[in-house]
């Protein structure tokens, strides 16, 4: 007969390295033998993190699960396979029972349900499973991303803190941290492994489980695996300060431990370890920050400590403190900011300097410094996210620019400007950001296909070809590789094979809504307006608020010369997206084709003062002047784009339109033969028709 | 003459045409088996269709709607083909395999390339047709067979009349970036 516990664990230690298929044997063998719920939900988990979803599917679907991790895990599996209702089966639908019954797990619970919602029409449903979520879990960044995408109001202010009632990351979290940590001497920093090691190991990302094992994890036999925690903390240690997220730094170390090398051999700092260790609920993990160069024992484990550990405090020793003060996340204002900036400056200089790590005695912090400022942070980003969301976008650069600077050379900030720039049609800005993402990341795919956009616009066929080469290069199976692609054709006009790629990255992602609305763009421009509107109409069932598409039907019906309906459709596009010039413009375009001048050149108006750098507004506003009988009005305008723009070809033959309805003939002829020396071939072949009033096809407007 | 004039794809970057043939029904009157249509619309000059039957020999294009079709491309190659290069190929329009009206017919001396052919009506415009056949009526050197190597059939984008949607397409960057929204 099989002890279970020990199994289990050498199970989650082969997990916590990696090595799935040696985890998935010994799961197996487990399994077979004892059949429970637990080695169930285990042998799950082996199979799910090495991607075999439907046997882990298979395995959990069919039995009564008491578990609360097991119905999650077969919940996500569903989800992930695509059926809904079974997820939603597994996971209930009472959000306050949910909450409940999954206990830490929660948050994700209602995560995970939110999504479901959304993939099945639920929208208001979802967005409260979201804000249950958050409510739970302060740090559930993509449910408050998700609630600002789907355009709920939340308000980050709000939402990120600690409210210490709800918040269920618990002391077991902890513990199991403790625990983990050993684990980790054990298996990162090369120590010399102990035989007595796998008694004390506990999984550690299960946090509710064997509560028990803490206990005696915390009180090690022998001395040597307690000096390898405290060596690995010390190795640790090298990370100069914890992060302070731009904040407050280092001053405070409240925390901790600072188990110090002077410490680190003796038995007494394992229990005020193990209470600031308890004291620090919630806390984050610091990122990976600087390596430790003061690690004597070997490289610091820093990676999977990160992954076990909710708590980055009891990592990093603070050796450089000044002062005892303690970091306070006090409510954001813009003097604490420049304080915490040059605060960390004269920190990051100590650092340097100070090589000895002083032995600070451990304090327990009244509060969770670290995970503190992660919220403040995280409001921050919170803030510009949702004025993103929202297309504020001027609003929202501001707010990223605003961020530390450490947050904001990341490549996830960086890319939020761009995207912010891409909105508001400043493709320069956006692609200048995209370039230098690429060059310092180049593996990193997120945001290409705005980046590729982006080329689009600007004709940069040079740079969207090499970019579309190497994200294909980089990895097939990447659907945006392939609308990158599908954009390189495009401008090439070769439009088959852009329709290929395109095709091919909604199949590998049918639910991205841009995938959708630049295939059906493609469509429209290929002339294929069935299949146009079907990619549209598809995009905008995921995505509501996916305005691209909302302009795409608007632009089919444009060509088909349904104007009314184009109307309706940019007007929708509008009110998401109300701040943008191109689509205000093309709403003046249709009132004037219905024959509603006024109107049309009040929008162009306003058009025209929203967006100072499209000459778009201008050269509309000229020729609705024009049609509506005002030539001499759209003069000021024509000679103003004249001078911005004096090689576009347009521009003169508008010009040429205007001098024939002024009946200055031999003006317009001048015009019209410096447009047709700037642009040859022309646009279809009617600026010959320009020369030839007999060809004039608006016979309104023909001199006489 | 240069190919790169009569290079189809020249034309089709340009946005001013589309090529068709993608949305039209494609058939032969005979082909070797392995030398059919696949191979007459691959893309690759390696390949071919192989005739297998009597002259004429045909290739019908049958449309789902009335189609303007501007040029109609055919590649073939002397040097590599020899006898079985078309030498005077007859191009006809029409509703159906019953009405069909000959619009072209086109004499080629030892082609090695790309050979367009303007389709034009009385008037000098495109036609609008639901079906156009190609006859192969005679091959160089009196040869039974013919080889095709790829034919391409062109459809103008006509800009609409409407005067706005005539701006559709700027000359510069500076103004063609802000025409649409991707």
């Amino acid at each position: 007969m099989i002890v279970q516990e020990p199994i289990q664990v050498i199970v989650w230690d082969c997990l916590n390295n990696y090595e799935f298929e040696n985890a998935i044997f010994l799961a197996e063998r487990l399994y077979a033998e004892v059949g429970s719920e637990e080695a169930a939900f285990l042998l799950g988990t082996c199979y799910y993190r090495s991607g075999r979803i439907n046997e882990a599917h298979h395995l959990l679907q069919n039995k009564t699960l008491a578990l609360p991790q097991a119905r999650f895990l077969l919940a996500k599996c569903s989800a992930d396979l695509k059926s809904y209702k079974d997820a939603e089966i597994a996971l209930g639908s009472n959000l306050d029972i949910i909450a409940s019954e999954f206990g830490e797990q929660a948050p994700y619970a209602l995560q995970l349900l939110a999504k479901v919602y959304i993939s099945t029409g639920r929208r208001n449903e979802a967005a409260e499973a979201h804000r249950k979520a958050l409510s739970l879990n302060p740090f559930m960044w993509k449910s408050f991303a998700q609630l600002c995408n789907m355009g709920e109001k939340v308000d980050p202010q709000q939402v990120f803190q600690i409210n210490n009632s709800e918040f269920t990351f618990g002391v077991t979290t902890l513990v199991n941290l403790v625990s983990n940590s050993e684990n980790i001497s054990f298996v990162n920093c090369n120590i010399h492994n102990n035989s007595s090691m796998n008694t004390n190991v506990t999984p550690n990302n299960v946090a509710t489980r064997t509560p028990m094992a803490m206990s005696t994890s915390i009180t090690p036999e022998t001395q040597a695996p307690m000096k390898r925690m405290h060596s690995v903390f010390s190795g640790m240690a090298p990370i100069p300060f914890s992060p302070s997220f731009g904040m407050l730094t280092m001053e405070e170390s409240p925390v901790l431990y600072t188990p110090t090398l002077t410490d680190s051999n003796e038995q007494k700092a394992i229990p005020k370890i193990v209470n600031s260790l308890r004291a620090q609920m919630g806390q984050l993990k610091d990122a990976v920050f600087s390596p430790a160069p003061r690690c004597t024992l070997g490289p610091a484990p820093r990676r999977s400590s990160r992954l076990f550990s909710n708590n980055n405090s009891s990592y990093s020793v603070k050796e450089n403190n000044k002062s005892p003060s303690r970091k306070f996340a006090a409510p954001k204002s813009p003097s604490r900011k420049n304080k915490q900036r040059t605060a960390k400056n004269i920190k990051s200089n100590t650092i340097d300097s100070n090589k000895s790590i002083e032995t600070v005695t451990p304090t327990i912090p009244p509060k969770n410094s670290n995970g503190v400022a992660l919220l403040s942070l995280m409001k921050e980003i919170g803030e510009a996210y949702k004025y993103l969301a929202f297309l504020d976008c001027k609003n929202a650069i501001k707010s990223f620019q605003e961020l530390p600077p450490k947050q904001l050379a990341s490549p996830w900030v960086q890319t939020m400007i761009a995207r912010s720039h891409y909105e508001l049609a400043q493709y320069e800005a956006a692609a200048k950001i995209f370039s230098e993402i690429r060059k310092q990341y180049p593996s990193r795919t997120e945001g290409m296909e705005i980046y590729s956009t982006c080329l689009w616009h600007l004709q940069r066929e040079a740079q969207l070809s090499a970019l579309a080469q190497e994200l294909v290069e980089l990895n097939r199976t990447n659907p945006i590789a392939w609308l990158v692609a599908g954009n390189c054709f495009s401008l090439h006009k070769e439009r088959e094979t852009a329709l290929k790629f395109f095709r091919r990255a909604v199949q590998l992602n049918p639910d991205a809504a841009y995938a959708h609305a630049l295939l059906g763009h493609e469509y429209a421009v290929a002339e294929e307006t069935d299949k146009a509107l079907a990619s549209f109409r598809l995009a905008v069932s995921i995505d509501p608020r996916n305005y691209v598409a909302w302009f795409g039907i608007a632009t089919v019906y444009a060509r088909q010369e349904r104007w009314k309906a184009s109307e309706v459709h940019i007007r929708r596009a509008l009110s998401i997206h109300p701040l943008s010039g191109v689509l205000r413009c093309q709403l003046g375009l249709a009132q004037s084709a219905l024959g509603k001048m006024e109107r049309a050149l009040s929008t162009l108006e306003k058009a025209v003062a929203l967006d100072t750098e499209n000459p778009l507004c201008r050269f509309h506003r000229a020729s609705v002047l024009l049609r509506a009988g005002r030539p001499q009005d759209a003069l000021a305008d024509l000679h103003h784009l004249k001078d911005i723009a004096p090689r576009e070809s347009l521009v003169y033959y508008l010009l040429g339109k205007v001098h024939n309805k002024l009946g200055n003939a031999h003006l317009a002829l001048m015009h019209f033969s410096w447009a047709t020396d700037l642009d040859p071939k022309g646009t279809g072949g009617h600026i010959k028709e320009g020369f030839d009033p007999s060809k004039q096809e608006d016979p309104p407007e023909r001199s006489t | 003459m240069a190919g790169l004039e009569k290079d189809p794809l020249v034309y089709e970057r340009s946005g001013t045409v589309r090529e068709v043939g993608n949305h039209a029904i494609w058939s032969l009157s005979s082909c070797k088996p392995g030398f059919g249509i696949d191979q007459l619309r691959d893309d690759c000059m390696e390949t071919y269709w192989q005739s297998d039957g009597q002259l004429p020999h045909l290739v019908n294009i049958q449309f789902q709607k009335k189609t303007m079709v501007s040029h109609i491309y055919i590649y073939t190659d002397y040097k590599l083909d020899e006898s079985y290069t078309p030498s005077r190929i007859s191009i006809r329009a029409g509703t159906h395999f019953n009405d069909l009206q000959e619009i072209e017919v086109i004499e080629l001396i030892e082609p090695s390339g790309w050979e367009m052919i303007p389709i034009k009506d009385i008037h000098d415009r495109p036609i609008r047709t639901y079906m156009i056949q190609i006859a192969v009526l005679s091959n160089h050197q009196n040869g039974r067979d013919t080889h095709m190597r790829q034919i391409k059939v062109h459809s103008p984008c006509e800009p609409t009349s409407f005067d706005i949607n005539k701006f559709r397409n700027f000359s510069t960057v500076q103004f063609q970036q802000y025409a649409t929204i991707r």
